[in-house]
């Protein structure tokens, strides 16, 4: 019969492992980014997967190391060295970056936590200092770490925004680790948001549906 | 007959108070996710209609439910945030290292309209990075960046098993 000494011995377990609090504690303020970090790299997997390496740069040095924006930023710097990836793929040119802000149509700036962007557009904006125009968008996705209940608002929030970067943008959605029935519900009009629900790598489903569509929307959209 | 000397309300009262007693922010946070319910469907009968009304009403969770969520917050915190580390080190290693973007400009084609490829770095391991002194922050931090370290795996799997084990001791559907 389990007792309730063998329950604290294993929460007691879960807690004091390497993996535990001592190493969530050190990492926790950077929870989301990490996240972000995530969702960046399965969308380096989809370009991959198109039979293309991505090459990772910097802003102003190579990528060494790969820096993440602590925070929403321009897509131009002159003091940090923001990392980004850059691929072609039939002639067309692209790149994906995490945390940097577009002009929407309305002239509103918008975060996205993940982006493709056109890399002439992307150039031209670190070039001559500006924020990439809506049109630039292909594809943007809001990313949200949740070790509890996932906010209702953040849905309305990024329908908004995706409303206000124009006709261009291609493919777009919100990852979460977590789930939101009512959301998932929200999202299933057509040109809402793809709701990537427990994209985590313990469903590798789930992983595998939104790389795909990575891969089908840049194959729709460099056929020539 | 119960397989539990305690019952699903111990469990809970046990798995918090460990919590607010470790991590005061972490057990504030998954108490707040237990506190917002679930919606569920009450249905109203009317004697003079064949169907009755459905309606939504949120309901707190049962001790059980409460359980499977703060399990589920605590699988997101200890096992889940090192699988995103270790999942992009993983995407991101077979990816080629460049050069900064000033130099890629010049080295730009226009007219082949292709990126200049480079093959350096192919294979080997990228070390990422966040950003902890933000550019337009006042205060100042101890750190610029917080290095993104991967885990080894085996670290992971033992985590996975103090869950499994965990979600056992703590499931009463048999009792």
């Amino acid at each position: 019969m389990a007792t309730l000494l063998d329950l604290e011995n294993a929460i007691d377990a879960l807690l004091n492992h390497p993996l535990g609090l001592g190493r969530y504690q050190l990492v926790r303020r950077v929870e989301e980014k990490a996240y972000e970090a995530y969702v960046f790299g399965l969308c380096l997997r989809g370009v991959r997967q198109l039979g293309v390496t991505p090459v990772l740069r910097g802003i102003t040095d190579p990528p060494d190391p790969f820096i993440f924006r602590g925070a929403p930023g321009q897509i131009h710097s002159r003091s940090r060295n923001f990392g980004y990836a850059e691929f072609s793929l039939n002639g067309q040119n692209f790149e994906i970056h995490a945390g940097v802000e577009f002009k929407g149509t309305s002239g509103m700036t918008h975060e996205l936590d993940v982006c493709i962007i056109r890399s002439e557009d992307a150039n031209q904006c670190r070039w001559t200092p500006d924020d990439p125009p809506a049109a630039s968008l292909i594809a943007g996705w809001e990313c949200k770490f949740y070790a509890g209940n996932l906010q209702k608002g953040l849905g309305r929030a990024f329908v908004g925004l995706i409303d206000d970067m124009g006709a261009n943008v291609r493919l777009n959605g919100l990852c979460s680790n977590s789930f939101h029935p009512q959301l998932r519900n929200y999202f299933q009009p057509r040109r809402r948001p793809h709701p990537h629900f427990r994209l985590t790598p313990l469903d590798p489903s789930n992983e595998d549906i939104f790389v795909n569509q990575i891969k089908g929307e840049l194959k729709k959209m460099t056929a020539s | 007959m119960s397989t539990h000397e305690y019952d699903a309300h111990d469990a809970l009262d046990l798995l918090m108070r460990k919590l607010n007693e470790r991590d005061e922010q972490l057990a504030r946070q998954i108490q707040s996710a237990i506190d917002v319910g679930k919606d569920v469907e009450e249905k109203e009968r009317f004697a003079r209609r064949k169907k009755p009304r459905v309606y939504r009403r949120t309901v707190r969770f049962s001790d059980e439910e409460a359980l499977d969520v703060a399990i589920a917050a605590l699988q997101a915190c200890f096992v889940e945030q090192p699988l995103f580390v270790n999942s992009a080190e993983i995407d991101f290693r077979p990816t080629a290292m460049g050069e900064a973007a000033s130099r890629s400009l010049s080295a730009w084609d226009r007219e082949s309209r292709t990126l200049p490829f480079t093959h350096e770095g192919v294979t080997s391991e990228k070390k990422l990075e966040v950003e902890l002194q933000t550019e337009t922050q006042i205060s100042r931090e101890d750190q610029q960046t917080l290095r993104l370290e991967p885990v080894p795996d085996q670290l992971v799997e033992q985590q996975k098993e103090n869950l499994t084990k965990l979600r056992l001791l703590a499931t009463f559907g048999e009792d």
